[in-house]
């Protein structure tokens, strides 16, 4: 079983570890949109893994998001991307394109209170990643994630606080399982007003981010070579408007633990559009 | 070739969502002047950034008897414009704020 394990290890290095660790500006996570309302989100990530010896890993994410307040207390997402990879070892490149898997989740309105100078909420969020990218660029698992979403904004000050876990393959589909993630973030943002009626707003985002990536495993024993633990700071920016926010981010590592003998990450660079409908 | 694909993809994409955020969102198109129509001032609590306050019109729009519905996040308030000869009931516009996740302050004027 062990030897086993170590063949897919290598596996895993290649087709993994770039997707799941995706965030992006989680400013205002924690608070509901209107009933009603339609989100469009569209975003390009770049992000890379590579090492010293001259393996380079690099991935082109385009998700696009699309949210609806199908009440005032639930909002439903859909999420799909497609991703462009390329690998390159040795000198040698490769690249290809697909789409990766859809993810739904539902996130509730647990809490919300608004007055004259503060506004707060708080919403959990429960979705699935369901198995349907091209065989490239899927787990081939249903993925269950859950997270708890914080979110405290004034005029000028907004500031989120956001738990995720995500449990893979719980449906038991792959002999060699992806570990188990939790992530934990932490934003703040200052809101620059740049016009006299307040329809245009400018903010510096600054995130906090912890990644915890549990070891692979087949059956009891751990895929060697996986598992990590990132930190991660992120200066971003936000441009908003009444139907179109555009947003910037670097995803820089500031710390980063990897079991084993892995592919280090490096910064990470996020640009999206939100439009409002 | 698959990289100019998605580029151009990307793009596009980005442009109609440029487009559609500069198309115009004024409701007040009825050639009436203000003088003529009742204007209604209600106070929310909620709306924090520029982006908050198009859900809220959405759902005071869809209230018969308002004919135009223009919101100030930063302001903190609602201005509602009622339809010509129609009477309108404050509790439909609260019940529309409370269905955009904020808080009435109550009736300005």
């Amino acid at each position: 079983m062990r030897g086993c394990a170590r063949s897919f290890s290598f596996l895993f290095l290649l087709l993994i570890p770039m997707v799941s660790a995706a965030a992006g500006i989680s400013v205002d996570a924690g608070l509901t949109p209107a009933e009603g309302r339609w989100i469009l989100r569209s975003q390009v990530r770049y992000m890379s893994r590579g090492d010293d010896a001259g393996v380079l890993m690099e991935q082109l994410v385009f998700p696009v998001v699309l949210a609806y307040g199908l009440r005032s207390n639930v909002t439903v997402v859909g999420r799909q991307a497609l991703i462009h990879r390329g690998r390159t070892v040795l000198g040698n490149s490769t690249t290809n394109s697909g789409f990766g898997d859809t993810y739904v989740f539902v996130k509730y309105k647990a809490y919300r209170m608004n007055s004259r100078h503060l506004t707060f909420g708080v919403a959990p969020t429960l979705g699935v990643e369901f198995p349907t990218g091209e065989s490239a660029f899927s787990s081939n698992t249903w993925d269950l994630k859950s997270g708890l979403y914080a979110s405290a904004r004034t005029r000028t000050w907004s500031s989120d606080v956001s738990v995720a876990y995500l449990w893979n393959d719980v449906g038991g589909n792959v002999m060699a399982v992806p570990g188990d993630e939790l992530s934990i973030d932490a934003a703040v943002a200052y809101q620059f007003i740049m016009d006299e009626s307040g329809l245009v707003t400018a903010s510096p985002v600054l995130e906090l981010s912890y990644l915890k990536v549990w070891p692979s495993h087949i059956g009891s024993d751990d895929v060697p070579n996986t598992g990590e633990t990132v930190l991660y700071v992120s200066p971003g920016a936000k441009l908003s408007t009444s139907m179109i926010i555009v947003e910037g981010l670097m995803r820089i590592p500031i710390r980063e633990d990897l079991v084993g003998n892995q592919l280090e990450r490096n910064v990470q660079a996020l640009l999206g559009v939100r439009i409002l409908f | 070739m698959m990289n100019r694909k998605i580029l151009i993809t990307t793009g596009l994409l980005l442009l109609w969502g440029m487009i559609a955020g500069c198309a115009s969102r004024d409701s007040r198109a009825s050639g009436m002047t203000d003088e003529d129509r009742e204007v209604r001032i209600y106070e929310v609590f909620g709306m924090d950034c520029p982006g908050c306050h198009g859900g809220l019109e959405n759902l005071v729009l869809k209230i018969p008897a308002v004919d135009t519905a223009t919101a100030n996040w930063k302001e903190q308030r609602l201005v509602v414009v009622v339809k010509p000869g129609s009477s309108l009931d404050d509790e439909l516009v609260y019940d529309a704020i409370r269905r955009a996740n904020f808080t009435a302050g109550g009736r300005i004027q």
